[in-house]
């Protein structure tokens, strides 16, 4: 699923704009670890989370993830926004829940996804 | 006895996020100017700095002591301290062995320097340091108690890796020597044991800090032993914020 079309599916509002709107979506993954995203997303998923903090975008990037996504309306303060613009990393936020947003994504035919250990 | 003033919580920088000016030598000479006298040096699971800090720290007369901020499996971090470069080192192995191996990408957490005392770059370490251990909070502090260091919870009220906001309440049978608290909650009240607030220093500027936000240690000398004694408000030794 191409970001522009999850945007548009889950009523995101964007924070930090993607550089490409037709970027692909392979996966999705959720945790408020950030040692557990570390350690467990796939390159190229999207992250359903209420982290919102700089580490947060520095995990995006070492695990090269589609996305973020802030649930619950939680918001980034301006040091993370700027630094997801700095790394080029796309933030969105709204006010569903966790359980909603990754419900509806896995509806829409995004597959759950999880590194092989 | 004398009143001596303390920072317990310094990154150089091989933690991410920390200027690179942040040397074990420059971090102790900005501590001599900003009138320290007690550091400790504590990068994110890391203390391979320590060693290069204290040597530095005798030439300038600053005693530093040897420390990390680790980062427990909930994500909690906690300032442990050591008095020698043996325990420190006991320590780090433990560490290191409950540390997943990721190599560091420098867009993500941007180098991680090691220093020698004169303050030349002698490793920028591959793997990533900032992460959760396989260590819960509860065995991390009895292990490190255990080996003779001071646990100290890092900036406690703090939403992000603070203790209350990852787990939403103080353990009550967790025995700490201190409890850090970030300069925006120093209205805390139930905390069971001396507060401290230290500068969680990421650059050299970050060292000085308001009267009220700074920690004193009042004993004989500003040392780790008599560390122990403050914290444990013994002996006619305390520590305090904002003395008076």
């Amino acid at each position: 699923m191409q970001l522009s079309e999850m945007e548009r599916l889950l009523e995101l509002s964007p924070i930090v704009k993607p550089v490409d709107q037709g970027n692909e979506v392979t996966g999705g993954y959720v945790s408020d670890l950030l040692s557990d995203v570390m350690g467990n997303a796939c390159a190229g998923s999207v992250w359903i989370t209420i982290q919102a903090h700089q580490n947060t975008v520095a995990v995006a990037v070492l695990a090269e993830l589609a996305a973020i996504i802030l649930s619950n309306g939680v918001m980034p303060d301006t040091h993370t926004i700027q630094k997801a613009e700095d790394k080029g990393i796309p933030i969105y936020s709204s006010p569903k829940s966790t359980f909603t947003l990754a419900g509806e994504l896995f509806q829409a035919g995004v597959p759950s996804t999880k590194k092989q250990t | 006895m004398n009143w001596y003033r303390i920072d317990l919580h310094i990154h150089t920088a091989l933690s991410p996020c920390t200027s690179d000016e942040m040397s074990p030598v420059n971090i102790v000479k900005m501590a001599k100017l900003e009138g320290l006298s007690l550091i400790a040096i504590t990068d994110h699971n890391a203390s391979f700095n320590c060693v290069s800090a204290v040597k530095a720290g005798e030439q300038v007369g600053v005693t530093v002591l040897f420390g990390m901020e680790v980062q427990t499996k909930e994500e909690v971090h906690v300032l442990t301290l050591f008095e020698d470069a043996k325990h420190i080192h006991s320590w780090q192995e433990i560490v290191s062995s409950r540390l997943k191996r990721i190599p560091n990408n420098f867009r993500a957490f941007g180098q991680q320097l090691v220093f020698d005392p004169l303050g030349n770059i002698v490793l920028d370490y591959p793997w990533v340091l900032q992460q959760g251990l396989d260590y819960s909070l509860e065995e991390l502090t009895r292990d490190c108690t255990a080996l003779g260091g001071l646990v100290i919870p890092a900036h406690i009220d703090r939403p992000s890796f603070g203790l209350i906001g990852q787990l939403g309440f103080i353990p009550p049978n967790l025995a700490c020597a201190g409890w850090e608290i970030s300069s925006s909650g120093l209205d805390i009240a139930t905390v069971p044991g001396t507060l401290i607030c230290n500068s969680d220093a990421h650059d050299l500027t970050d060292l000085i800090r308001p009267h009220k936000y700074q920690t004193w240690l009042y004993g004989q000398t500003p040392s780790f032993s008599e560390l122990v004694l403050g914290l444990a408000n013994r002996c006619n030794r305390r520590v305090v914020i904002g003395k008076d």
